[in-house]
């Protein structure tokens, strides 16, 4: 079973966008199966025990443009850790996929879907290049 | 890690963030020779976004909204604000309910302290950077840590209805309490849980920690019968002793120039307070339960820790009792008659406090007669704990100033850490600035 994971603050604006993402998501699509996580690596390494096929959908900052879609095989290419910044935990995502290596336990498909934030400040709106993309995340998380 | 000259002889080194703290703030040294010259802890905290937000909503919205504050402690802002809300209306909760509150504790301050202690504190003292490279050494003890914590999240998922951001908790009590059966499901993992920890002892006990044993003025809740989570005076261990309405007169937010962040000091002439695990265990080591003593015994400890590196024995201790008190709450469950006691508004002011994994957590709230928030004041025990941070830092970097920077660094980080702030709560990325004339 594939599972959708949305990781996030939903009130400090673009780091919300993963959450925005798989609650519409879950919203067009019931039958499937979503998880959302505040940036808890610990959290994440949980849901490898639920699948080994994982979609995870975070806010990325200092990469690129505000909006620009990263797609990370995290199998293939361990994210760094400042890469998925919305975690204020620093054992966050990216010290779980390291973690989990470790410990051998790596799902079979980890797929990261990040998407360049413009404003972390506390509100829960997405900024418009954010809220653009995040629906083109939608349409094509719904065409899987 | 970035060094830049300023002048030929002086040295800024910049870090981008301190490992291993929830969310962000910057420390700031400037050492002139072998004197500290000047230390700033700065935390970012952003403007009270969540008090201003809860101005004009109903009051049973309060403790979901400032649940949001914080991943990690999202169980400290519920019981905060239902406590406020109802001392204001003229509600206890008792019996049975009051009992799940406590067990909805005991999940938090697990999967906090496990997260905390094992994950983020513990490489500081085994010799590792992180707990990724702790992990391939001691995968045992890594795995134990996740379990622990997977153990938290479960009671706070079955109390709350989810792991994170509760929804299952409300003014009066719960929306839905667990059946019996429910609860039982918890024990063997609970059993479990207290071997794991008691097997964890010997290398917890082992550790070498820095030595530093400052004289803290210790402030927790008190309670005369229980180790505090939800109620209790708020009282210290040079004499504060009041109850949680008279908070204000005890300590007061104040800004600093260095900061964006509001951190409190004491208007009673003592202090800085210092709040958390080694205040609690201080002020409440009486009101232990047996297997939590024995515990503290094997980790050689006394009454009271003054030592703050040591904090992580003491968040092992914490963790012994919460299974102790879990067990024994699930063990005297009968499941009440109604999920929550009415509440009624009336216009008013109210107060709640309880004992977050790092602290007290403070919650004041003002409401009309028809329960619409006039004023809210939110205090996280990190706001508190500022000032103790920085008084300690000053004693570890005095005798430590010929460190190399990058060792001088670690010693900082590792003195932040024994607080756990849970900077998320109030800031961003960390930076340390070593400035030295």
């Amino acid at each position: 079973m594939r599972l959708l994971v949305g990781v996030g603050n939903p009130d400090q604006r673009d780091d919300g966008v993963g959450l925005w993402v798989v609650r519409e998501v879950a919203r067009q699509r019931p039958d499937l199966a979503v998880r959302e996580l505040r940036g808890d690596g610990a959290g994440l390494l949980s849901l490898f025990e639920e699948s080994d096929d994982l979609i995870v959908v975070d806010a990325v900052r200092g990469q690129s443009e505000p909006g620009r879609i990263v797609r990370l095989d995290a199998l293939r290419e361990p994210p760094p850790s400042r890469f998925l910044r919305c975690t204020g935990h620093t054992f966050g995502i990216a010290e779980a996929v390291a973690m989990a290596g470790v410990l051998d336990r790596l799902p079979r498909r980890l797929l990261i879907l990040g998407v360049e934030g413009e404003d972390f400040s506390w509100g829960q709106d997405l900024r418009p290049a954010v809220a653009a993309s995040a629906a083109e995340l939608v349409a094509e998380l719904l065409a899987l | 890690m970035s060094t830049s000259p300023d002048t030929p002889t002086t040295r800024t080194i910049k870090v981008d963030s301190l490992a291993r703290v929830e969310g962000e703030g910057a420390l700031y040294l400037k050492l002139d020779g072998e004197t500290v010259q000047d230390l700033k802890f700065r935390i970012f905290e952003p403007p009270r976004f969540f008090e201003a937000f809860l101005q004009g909503r109903d009051f049973r919205e309060a403790p979901d909204i400032t649940s949001r504050i914080c991943g990690i402690c999202p169980v400290a802002y519920l019981m905060s604000a239902c406590h406020a809300m109802e001392s204001l209306c003229g509600v206890s909760v008792g019996g049975q309910l009051r009992a799940l509150r406590r067990l909805l504790y005991c999940g938090e301050w697990l999967e906090s302290h496990a997260l905390h202690g094992f994950m983020l504190h513990l490489p500081d003292f085994l010799g590792y950077p992180d707990a990724v490279t702790m992990a391939a050494d001691h995968r045992e003890l890594v795995e134990r840590a996740l379990r622990l914590k997977k153990l938290g999240n479960r009671i706070m998922t079955l109390l709350g209805g989810r792991e994170i951001h509760p929804v299952n908790i409300r003014v009066g009590g719960f929306y839905r309490v667990p059946t019996r059966t429910e609860l039982e499901a918890l024990c063997p993992e609970l059993e479990w849980a207290l071997e794991a920890l008691m097997a964890t002892a010997p290398v917890l006990a082992g550790l070498e920690f820095p030595e530093m044993e400052p004289d803290y003025e210790f402030m927790a809740l008190w309670h005369p019968d229980e180790y505090p989570f939800n109620e209790g005076r708020l009282r210290s261990s040079k004499g504060v002793d009041v109850s949680i309405d008279q908070y204000d007169r005890v300590l007061m937010e104040e800004h600093v120039a260095h900061s964006n962040a509001l951190r409190s000091r004491m208007l009673t002439g003592h202090g800085p307070a210092h709040m958390g695990p080694l205040a609690r265990y201080a002020l409440n080591y009486p009101r232990l339960g047996p297997q939590a003593k024995a515990a503290a015994g094997a980790l050689g400890l006394g009454e009271v820790c003054r030592n703050p590196f040591r904090s992580l024995l003491v968040r092992a201790v914490e963790m012994v009792f919460s299974c102790e008190e879990a067990l024994a709450i699930i063990d005297a469950y009968e499941p009440p008659d109604a999920p929550a006691v009415p509440v009624e508004p009336r216009a008013g002011t109210g107060f709640g406090a309880t004992e977050a994994p790092r602290g007290v957590c403070y919650h004041r709230y003002t409401i009309d007669a028809e329960g619409i928030i006039q004023d809210a004041k939110i205090v996280a025990p990190t706001s508190v704990n500022q000032r103790v941070i920085e008084a300690d830092l000053w004693q570890v970097v005095q005798p430590r100033v010929n460190l190399p920077d990058e060792e001088l660094r670690l010693i900082c980080e590792q003195a932040i850490r024994n607080y756990d702030p849970c900077i998320s709560c109030a800031t961003h990325f960390l930076d340390l600035t070593v400035e030295r004339v």
